[in-house]
């Protein structure tokens, strides 16, 4: 057992490792800019109002004025410690102006991130139940045209059906970015209906390959010897085993799930981070683009590290492979 | 496995070439055909839609959005412009900066995906550790951030994608390099005393061009998807470049009068990506193609 807390220690090293590599990502990707971000974010007609001295200060306030060795170990230095620093404009932290939307759209992905794994375990199921069946075709027909349509045309498909054509919610999400949780989770059913429609399709594959693998060993050929009931098989022992395809795929589930909720935000204008993003990035307001892609890679290697632990509780040939060492 | 088996049956004792059964076998399913014809389309469009739209892109027309009439077959936009004409080259831009990117992300990341597992080491460490800080930024906001650096234009964008799926190319040819490097014509060749270089181009190399063709097509249709997906969000593509992604972000302040003009840009993008996957999902299945880029699809 000790083992595996050896193990599960050195896959918490290696993520602390891999989030100190991505804030050098992010900072590469954000402060090496033609200009710098003070220029960048005034805009261009009101520049004028500016005087050089007015700019030298400012500039010299937000650390600017300093060589880019030394600001990338100050803004290194922050990401790791959670401390995003002041908006460039209005000097308000940057971490109380996002918060809110922040807080919207984690309940709106988490609900997402729970119900895309249970309808792809579901449809994954039936499908690796009589591979090459009516229903395997055609779920898996069904995956790969949802797979293959661009999240932002399956938003707008279901505003057009939903709402429009249908009248059952409302096209246009009237919502402050400080609503109660319930009201925010009242109108993100047609959101995060279009995440899980646009998520599920790399899940279920995952698991339908698992499942078959699962079925098709030895220790499910041995339990059905054994004469125990299908559903037993399929349920207790087959879906633990099949699940790890899925769990290994976390990372770029979770990941791209973030990506699906940038843009299915601004197809709803959903207050959330997303919009808040597109925002910092159309304004140039570079301490909150950092800071929002900071913490979605820091929930992408957070929930990668849980699944590696969920992986080990479930595959007893790791656990095996653990002790063995 | 029974498809297998009847295609093993059924096959003539050697009178095609070998390369020719799998395609054969590739064409019979409808779906790899549609994919095929599709991809094939969008192509033509792509290279040919100047010379064929009925009107530039450019040209105005009508004082502002009009419904579809005999001269304009999917009527004109806000500014007055002809929307098929619009329409028909709004996938070039996305197209071009995917093909473009996708083939230096491949190139990239097949070269150090295979020195990384044939070297090992520190190198390997290395350039694993790199890949995996790329990755753990879901795919659209480090797009969006390198934007912010490098700018919007084609070329920009271009080498935008190139770094963005080098990580995922990296990581897979390297994960087949390791099964390949184990065979044993490898340690064939390693005996012979074969300088490691010439190993990795001669023995290696050819038994990953499969996996990296999969890789490629795939890699560019979620590569279209982001660009256009950016350009829906305001911060790629923007006019007067006619693009699909933007034409559908303008359509949505009129979709409840004038949905056609939501429709047909979604359905050439979709139409697009779908063609693309059918495509890859057949031809991948046929010739048993299978990596970690493919394992969603196929």
């Amino acid at each position: 057992m000790v083992t595996i807390l050896e193990m599960i220690l050195r896959r918490l090293a290696l993520s602390g490792l891999i989030l100190l590599l991505v804030s050098a990502v992010v900072f590469l990707g954000t402060e090496i800019l033609p200009g710098d971000a003070l220029d960048a974010s005034i805009p261009a007609d009101e520049l004028m109002y500016y005087t050089e001295e007015d700019l030298a200060r400012m500039r010299a306030e937000l650390g600017l004025d300093k060589p880019v060795l030394e600001r990338f170990v100050t803004v290194f230095g922050n990401l790791v410690t959670f401390d995003f620093g002041v908006t460039l404009l209005t000097r308000e932290p940057v971490i109380d102006s996002i918060h809110h939307s922040m807080l919207n759209s984690m309940l709106m992905a988490s609900v997402a991130l729970i119900v895309t794994p249970m309808v792809a375990v579901v449809l994954g199921v039936a499908a690796a139940l009589r591979p090459g069946g009516r229903l395997d075709a055609a779920v898996s027909g069904a995956t790969l045209f949802s797979y293959s349509m661009p999240d932002f045309v399956v938003g707008n498909l279901f505003i057009m059906v939903f709402a429009i054509w249908l009248g059952l919610a409302p096209a246009v999400l009237m919502i402050s970015e400080s609503a109660p949780a319930g009201q925010v989770l009242a109108v993100s059913v047609l959101p995060v209906m279009a995440l899980v429609v646009s998520g599920v399709a790399y899940q279920f594959r995952l698991l339908r390959s698992g499942m078959l693998e699962a079925l098709d060993s030895d220790f499910v050929e041995r339990a059905r010897l054994a004469g125990l009931p299908e559903w037993r098989l399929v349920v207790v022992h087959a879906l633990p085993i099949a699940l790890i395809p899925m769990l290994n795929g976390t990372a770029q589930f979770v990941a791209s799930i973030i990506s699906n909720v940038v843009v299915i935000e601004a197809v709803f204008r959903f207050p959330g981070i997303g919009l808040e993003l597109i925002r910092a990035i159309a304004q140039r307001e570079v301490p909150t683009v950092q800071a929002i892609t900071f913490m979605a890679a820091f929930a992408v290697i957070l929930s990668n590290l849980l699944a590696d632990i969920a992986v080990l509780a479930l595959d007893p040939r790791v656990r095996r492979r653990a002790d063995a060492r | 496995m029974p498809a297998d088996l009847s295609a093993l049956l059924s096959a003539p004792s050697g009178s095609e070439p070998p390369a020719a059964r799998p395609l054969a076998r590739a064409l019979r399913s409808p779906l790899t055909v549609i994919g095929l014809a599709l991809v094939g389309f969008h192509l033509f469009l792509a290279v040919f839609a100047p010379i064929i739209a009925p009107y530039t892109i450019s040209g105005i027309h009508t004082t502002g959005l009009t419904p579809p009439t005999a001269e304009h077959w999917l009527g004109t936009d806000q500014i007055g412009r002809d929307y098929l004409s619009r329409l028909m080259s709004g996938g070039r831009v996305a197209l071009l900066v995917a093909l473009i990117g996708v083939s230096a992300a491949v190139l990239t990341g097949a070269a150090l995906g295979l020195l990384a597992a044939y070297r090992g080491g520190w190198l390997d460490d290395a350039i694993m550790r790199l890949t995996d800080a790329l990755m753990a930024v879901p795919e659209l906001l480090l797009i969006a951030i390198l934007v912010l650096t490098f700018g919007k234009e084609i070329w920009s964008l271009a080498i935008i994608v190139a770094i963005v799926y080098t990580p995922g190319v990296v990581r897979v040819v390297r994960a087949k390099t390791l099964t390949v490097a184990a065979l044993d014509f490898v340690r064939a060749a390693e005996l012979r005393g074969e300088r490691p270089a010439r190993i990795m181009a001669r023995e290696i190399a050819p038994n990953l061009l499969g996996l990296i063709s999969v890789e490629f097509a795939i890699r560019c249709s979620s590569a279209i998807l982001k660009i256009s997906a950016l350009s829906f969000l305001g911060l790629g593509i923007s006019q007067p470049t006619p693009d699909w992604g933007l034409m559908v972000q303008e359509a949505m302040s009129v979709v409840f009068t004038d949905p056609w003009f939501l429709v047909a840009p979604a359905i050439a993008l979709s139409s697009l990506i779908i063609g693309i996957n059918f495509a890859v999902d057949g031809l991948a299945r046929a010739y048993g193609v299978t990596g970690a880029g493919s394992e969603g699809l196929a």
